[in-house]
């Protein structure tokens, strides 16, 4: 599996965040986890605020990312943010319900994952990959992201999704 | 690749194995072969407890032994089982037991289903079984039952049995033409008794040789399981379904609703009443 590098950029996102367990069963294990909860109400919002969505940079992508903390690695708990990318310009716009998440500026490599494996462990496959190309991750995240070419958790078989890695040549 | 539940059910006893050692999830995940964020995906959807929670409740459960059976000071027995210091580990146990450790150890509560015992392979062939089928919270109505009471010397094993023959016996006082299924009321507050009986139909003149005894109304957790199962399905609503979701149940009384029919794979129903929030 060869990911794509990707040059440095900076990303600017607009959205809304998590903080816990995303997969904690407290409200029922026949309801949808705290990610799917979190991608509803934001959603919920941009339905009711329209006009946000001319603040897009990218239309119709969203991001999904991982943010690792201490206590991450000691208690799984880790911050989601899910949002949309927008210009550094437009920060000022943002209404008061949306935070904004800056992705710093680095390089990153761009893994491509297709059906069933976008529900596998391709973390796993990603931390191999940078440990055998000789990589580290500068920065304690990673994200998800979703264009057209992902149709939908039902309909996994025909979805692509790219997962973004922030790279730096180790040593 | 192991199947997942085999690599959950090895996270598990590695958790088991570092009680009183410092491990961190990252390193649990690692031991099950998974990455960090797979690993608790999975875990959850396999145990229904977040790892974290797991390893707390399990701490806790057995420093809560060790309160009990040792003399050892409430600060060591902490630091055992890796709590930052007595603060927090006072903090954590008053939160799972509802009184700190000092009160515990001088009560020593006799009741085991108040501590969370180690998940076995059992327990998560029992919660991932592809008829498995989640326990939902009613609210139901006083109700009135009839039947016969005993005192409990026996082991909880033996229940099934006696309250076959508590059945037989109201069948034989209550004069009804068919029952097709009766409630047993386990109490263990107090002498632990078993009481059989059924809801006589209206009109129906209750027998004076049998007892009475009223159910209260309010809220109870119902979970279906096969009689064959009716410990695991035990085991998962006092130690998995009741933490994960918040509620808390009264340890001290159990209702079940079996079939009168003698076939094995007859289905029981579980009610166990929920402490109001």
């Amino acid at each position: 599996m060869e990911p794509v590098i990707c040059p440095e950029k900076q990303i600017i996102l607009m959205g809304m965040s998590f903080y816990g367990d995303p997969f904690d069963t407290r409200t029922g294990w026949d309801e949808e986890n705290h990610i799917g909860r979190l991608w509803k109400r934001f959603s919920a919002f941009l339905s009711r605020h329209p006009e946000v969505l001319e603040l897009e940079n990218q239309p119709d992508a969203a991001y999904e990312v991982h943010i690792y903390n201490p206590e991450t690695t000691e208690k799984g708990l880790f911050e989601v943010f899910v949002g949309m990318e927008i210009r550094l310009s437009d920060v000022e716009r943002i209404p008061a319900e949306l935070s904004i998440k800056t992705l710093p500026l680095t390089e990153y490599a761009v893994f491509t994952f297709k059906g069933e494996q976008i529900s596998s462990d391709w973390e796993k496959l990603i931390q191999d990959w940078l440990t055998s190309a000789g990589y580290h991750s500068p920065h304690m995240y990673n994200f998800q992201y979703y264009d057209a070419r992902f149709k939908g958790l039902d309909n996994l078989a025909d979805s692509v999704l790219d997962v973004y890695v922030p790279i730096q040549k180790a040593g | 690749m192991q199947e997942p539940v085999e690599s959950i059910f090895h996270a598990v006893e590695y958790i088991e194995a570092h009680l009183q050692t410092e491990v961190t999830v990252a390193q649990i995940a690692d031991a099950a072969g998974y990455s960090l964020f797979h690993f608790i995906r999975t875990f959850n959807r396999l145990v229904h407890h977040t790892p974290y929670d797991y390893l707390t409740r399990r701490r806790l459960s057995e420093a809560a032994k060790a309160l009990a059976a040792t003399e050892r000071r409430i600060i060591d027995i902490a630091q055992d089982f890796c709590f930052e210091n007595q603060e927090s580990f006072s903090r954590a146990f008053k939160r799972m037991f509802r009184v700190p450790p000092s009160l515990w150890r001088e009560v020593k509560p006799h009741n085991a289903d108040l501590l969370t015992p180690p998940i076995t392979q059992a327990d998560l062939d029992f919660i991932n079984r592809k008829d498995f089928r989640p326990p939902r919270v009613v609210t139901l109505p006083k109700t009135t039952l009839h039947g016969l009471m005993t005192r409990l010397d026996v082991d909880e094993a033996d229940l099934p049995a006696l309250r076959k023959r508590l059945f037989m016996d109201i069948c034989g006082a209550a004069s009804v033409a068919q029952i097709p299924e009766y409630v047993t009321v386990l109490s263990r507050s107090g002498p632990a008794y078993l009481f059989a009986g059924i809801e006589l139909p209206e009109g129906h003149a209750a027998q004076r040789v049998l007892a009475v005894k009223t159910l209260p109304a309010g809220n109870y957790v119902r979970f279906g399981a096969l009689a064959a199962q009716r410990i695991l399905a035990l085991r998962y609503l006092y130690h998995t379904w009741c933490p994960a979701v918040g509620q808390r149940p009264a340890f001290d009384l159990l209702i079940e609703v079996c079939s009168a029919e003698k076939d094995p794979d007859a289905e029981e129903t579980i009610y166990l009443p929920l402490e109001s929030a």
